[in-house]
Formats: structure tokens, sequence, C-alpha cells
């Protein structure tokens, strides 16, 4: 499920990243995928030294809560928890629902990325943070325009 | 979208969320822009700034004075 800066963009938000945040449930089975997915890429941690030998399968993916990474396709970072919301459980529970290039997909939610940013609290969220406050009152008068409420359907 | 909805999102009221934002110095225009986009289509706007803004650090020579 794509959280962070890129759903931040996909909501529609102006935003700078410079990395693929996914977060995932931390089960064997989800991070063999993973790692199955992903291994084409030369995943390694970042910062790793370069002669370090560094084995990218399920065991290490579950090592820690969150996982940074340098791939040949960029940054991808994953996650077992967001910061303000919990485990994927929580996380998926926010999410919306988006068609990404044919491919359904799962997206945080505004609301979501408003707590998460919020709970965060770093100075360079705080121009993301407005427009998501932005966007989710926009999306709120062109709902109550449709629909007569000011809730936004639930998808992207 | 009603010329009522466009103007209640480009010309916020006082104390709305949208005026606080507007207020912050969000550019609202953007905002109802990407609110008709696909996702999609957000992530290639963005990623055609982004190669906007690389070629033209690559082919500007700032003059040292």
């Amino acid at each position: 499920m794509v959280v962070g800066g890129l759903a931040v963009l996909m909501q529609g938000g102006k935003y700078f990243t410079e990395d693929l945040d996914i977060a995932f449930e931390r089960t064997r089975d989800n991070a063999k995928r993973i790692a199955s997915a992903l291994r084409q890429f030369e995943p390694r941690p970042r910062g790793f030294p370069p002669d370090v030998p560094f084995i990218f399968d399920e065991q290490a993916i579950l090592l820690s809560q969150v996982l940074t990474l340098s791939t040949t396709i960029g940054d991808i970072d994953l996650l077992g928890e967001v910061s303000g919301i919990g485990t994927f459980r929580e996380i998926v529970a926010q999410a919306d629902d988006a068609d990404y290039m044919g491919i359904p997909i799962k997206v945080l939610s505004v609301d979501a990325l408003i707590t998460a940013k919020t709970a965060a609290n770093r100075p360079k969220d705080q121009p993301g943070l407005e427009a998501l406050k932005a966007l989710r009152a926009a999306r709120a008068e062109l709902a109550r325009e449709e629909h007569g409420t000011d809730q936004a359907a639930g998808r992207v | 979208m009603s010329p009522e909805t466009l103007r209640r999102i480009l010309t916020p009221e006082p104390g709305t969320a949208l005026w606080r934002a507007k207020e912050y110095g969000i550019d609202l225009t953007q905002i109802l822009e990407a609110i008709q986009m696909t996702p999609e289509e957000r992530v290639e706007r963005a990623l055609s700034t982004v190669r906007s803004m690389v070629e033209l650090r690559e082919n500007v020579r700032i003059r040292a004075r």
C-alpha cells in the first residue's frame, strides 16, 4: 500500500518525494512476495557499505519495522507501521482505492496522511500538510455539490 | 462543477480551511486542478515538473560576478 510522499502526490498534493514508501502487513508470505518482486532491482539498505554482502530475502525484510533501501529504480522504504496511525491493519483501514496504470492499488487517505504528517511534526512536511488540508476541504466542497454531503467517496 | 462550488473553492470565506490554506500560501488553483485529475495524471504532472527542472539545471550557467 502506498503511503508517504507518493501517496500525497497521488492524492493531489504538490510534494517532492525522493522515495517510494510502501506499507505492508508483516507476514512471512508478504515478505517473500516483496523480496521476489524487488530482487531484480538489487536492493541494498541505504548507507550500507558497498563491499559488505547483503542478502535480500524475507528474513531481511522482517528484521525491522522500517527497511530503507536503495535500488536500481530509486529509493524504496518498506514500512510495517506509520507514525500516528499504527500497524498495517490500522493503515489499510484508512486506505483509499485507486487505479494506477490499470492496476488496483491502495493509497493512504488524505485524512490519514494529515494524521501521519501531523504526528511526524517535521518542518519539511508543513507545506505538504497544508496542501492536504486544502485538498480535503476542496473535496468536501465537491462532495457537497455531488452528494449533498461533505464526505468524499473514499477513492483517489 | 458548479460556479458556486468553484467560487467556494477559489475565493473561500474567511476562517474556512480553504481560506487558511490560501493564507498559508497554498495555490488554490492548483488544488482545484489536482482534484480533477486521476492519480496517474497527478504523478505524471510531478514527473514532468522534475524533468523540466533537471533540464533547466543542466542547461543554466550562472555567471560569477
